[in-house]
């Protein structure tokens, strides 16, 4: 096993004990990052200067005795929304190309002070505006899409050109690209983790979080990017937690949720029979599993989008007006399309969700947790822009990768994204494990007793190139 | 179907009224999208809301 292999939790022992210098790990993932960005194309700017000085001082405090925690020392990537001092952050759009912050966003603040090394900055869809990323290639066959927003720093994490990166989950946007790459994606408790410095899509609706190799690691990364900022309005006035705590907990007798209704309808064959699968070893595992009508669940794309349209159109509204024609006209177009939701549809849709909390509040006495498929469907090729479905109905891809995981952005549920398998031609299938709020530690600990008995964690791609045209992984 | 709620000559007067530059060529692209966008979201008015209250910020903590 080479270096850039090791999961942060594996990385950290070894650099604690001194069995493994920051030095070399982060050697080993620059040369891995040189080998894949040919084929992935994962990372707006590498820093390859800047992480090896990083990784030499890391390395000069832990041999003084002055170990950080377990980031310290360890490679990872930053989602090219979050501000960086001194470094573009653009978003990957064109509008932001001269834009240089002299702030770092209060994650990186985090993750510096906890001794990570940063290599690089990783693609976006432009302005987190959609589910594909394009130009980024799935490491686990470069013909297909690693998904979005968050497809770069997922790209990155599974093809071992980082350990760990961050992503913002606005419908979706970590936990679908960490579903299509065979990751890990955590997206928190709304306000637990804070946006300060990170672009916004959705103020009401944007959650920031990781994209990791194992669950383990995604409690290590959420301790350390959690936190209470009075910069953020959204953010929690909570005491500091511990997320790893109740990791090996086990899940005999928690109450899984198995949707009877819409986590199932106009989903690929193949993705619901590995889902099946996967809920059947948790009830191996002693879990029980409780079928459960999903509440509201006919309203899930109209609040979603009543809510993200008019809110990003308010954001982005200046910049449209100044600098239009330098957005992707995709883009551009749907954010404008944000002007024309009528306001009384926006307060509409915020006392929907409203309803919707009280609803799946209730939903929860009789579940401790919902699982359910992350995605509709497997990655698409890179030159598809529908899902077609059998019935002969075909939908974008955006608005089908965002309809399973919209409920936990609406509600701001905790929900973690864990690889379950693969497709016949080698494509990763992931499953969503959606808890209650604050209720973190819940999904990690189911998400973790899986990956422990059935897990296909924790394994980089093998990175086929696009020449390669078998599909066969 | 729903009837679409907007047409490209209310998207030209719109976008005119609050100085949002959309050229002619685009103005059916724009106007085919909001129409999109508004088959999802015009179903939010038949939620019976009842007194409930607007949120006018998001908690994500049941009280």
């Amino acid at each position: 096993m080479q270096p850039y292999e090791l999961s942060v939790s594996a990385a950290s022992h070894l650099i604690k004990s001194r069995a493994l210098s920051p030095v070399e790990l982060t050697a080993s993932v620059l040369d891995r990052m040189e080998a894949t960005e040919p084929l992935v194309n994962a990372y707006a700017l590498t820093l390859a200067e800047n992480a090896r000085a990083a990784a030499e001082v890391a390395e000069h405090e832990i041999s003084s005795g002055h170990y950080r925690g377990p980031f310290h020392g360890i490679p990872i990537g930053i989602k090219d929304l979050y501000n960086m001092r001194g470094l573009p952050t653009t978003a990957s759009s064109r509008v932001r190309d001269a834009f240089v912050p002299t702030q770092d966003s209060a994650v990186v603040e985090k993750l510096t002070a906890a001794g990570a090394v940063i290599v690089g900055k990783t693609h976006t869809h432009e302005f987190a505006f959609g589910g594909v990323t394009p130009g980024t290639s799935n490491p686990w066959n470069t013909q297909f899409i690693a998904g979005g927003s968050s497809g770069g720093s997922a790209a990155a994490v599974a093809a071992g050109s980082c350990l760990m990166a961050t992503g913002s989950d606005t419908g979706g946007s970590i936990r679908i690209p960490a579903a299509f790459c065979g990751m890990v994606g955590l997206k928190p408790t709304y306000g637990l983790v804070s946006r300060r410095g990170v672009t916004s899509l959705s103020w009401s609706l944007d959650h920031a979080g990781p994209i990791t190799r194992n669950v383990a690691d995604a409690a290590l990364a959420l301790t350390a990017m959690a936190g209470y900022d009075d910069q953020d309005p959204g953010s929690l006035k909570l005491e500091a937690r511990d997320y790893s705590a109740d990791l090996n907990g086990g899940v005999s007798g928690l109450r899984i949720g198995v949707p009877s209704n819409f986590y199932f309808d106009r989903v690929d064959s193949e993705v619901v029979r590995r889902v099946e699968v996967a809920l059947g070893q948790f009830e191996q595992l002693g879990a029980r599993l409780v079928e459960i009508e999903v509440p509201m669940t006919d309203y899930v794309e109209a609040l979603e989008w009543a809510i993200l349209l008019p809110e990003a159109n308010a954001y982005h509204s200046e910049m449209l007006r100044s600098s239009g024609d330098l957005y992707t006209p995709e883009v551009r177009t749907m954010l404008e399309a944000g002007e024309f939701v009528f306001a009384k549809d926006y307060i509409q849709a915020l006392r929907g969700r409203a309803l919707m909390q009280n609803a799946w509040r209730s939903m929860f006495g009789q579940i401790d947790v919902l699982a359910a498929p992350t995605l509709s469907s497997s990655p698409a090729r890179h030159d598809h822009t529908h899902v077609t479905w059998p019935d002969g109905s075909s939908e974008a891809l955006t608005e089908s990768y965002m309809r399973l995981s919209a409920p936990a952005n609406l509600l701001g549920l905790p929900a973690l994204s864990v690889p379950i398998g693969m497709t016949e031609i080698g494509l990763p299938i992931g499953m969503q494990v959606v808890g209650r709020p604050l209720e973190d530690r819940t999904v990690l600990r189911a998400g973790n007793a899986y990956e422990k008995a059935f897990g296909q964690f924790g394994k980089t791609a093998p990175l086929f190139a696009v020449s390669d045209t078998s599909g066969k992984a | 179907m729903t009837t679409p709620r907007h047409n490209v000559d209310d998207i030209r007067r719109l976008s005119a009224t609050v100085n949002l530059v959309v050229e002619n060529h685009r103005l059916s692209e724009l106007c085919e999208a909001a129409n999109h966008a508004d088959s999802f979201i015009r179903k939010v008015s038949h939620i019976q809301c009842g007194e409930t209250a607007p949120a006018t910020s998001f908690d994500p903590r049941w009280k």
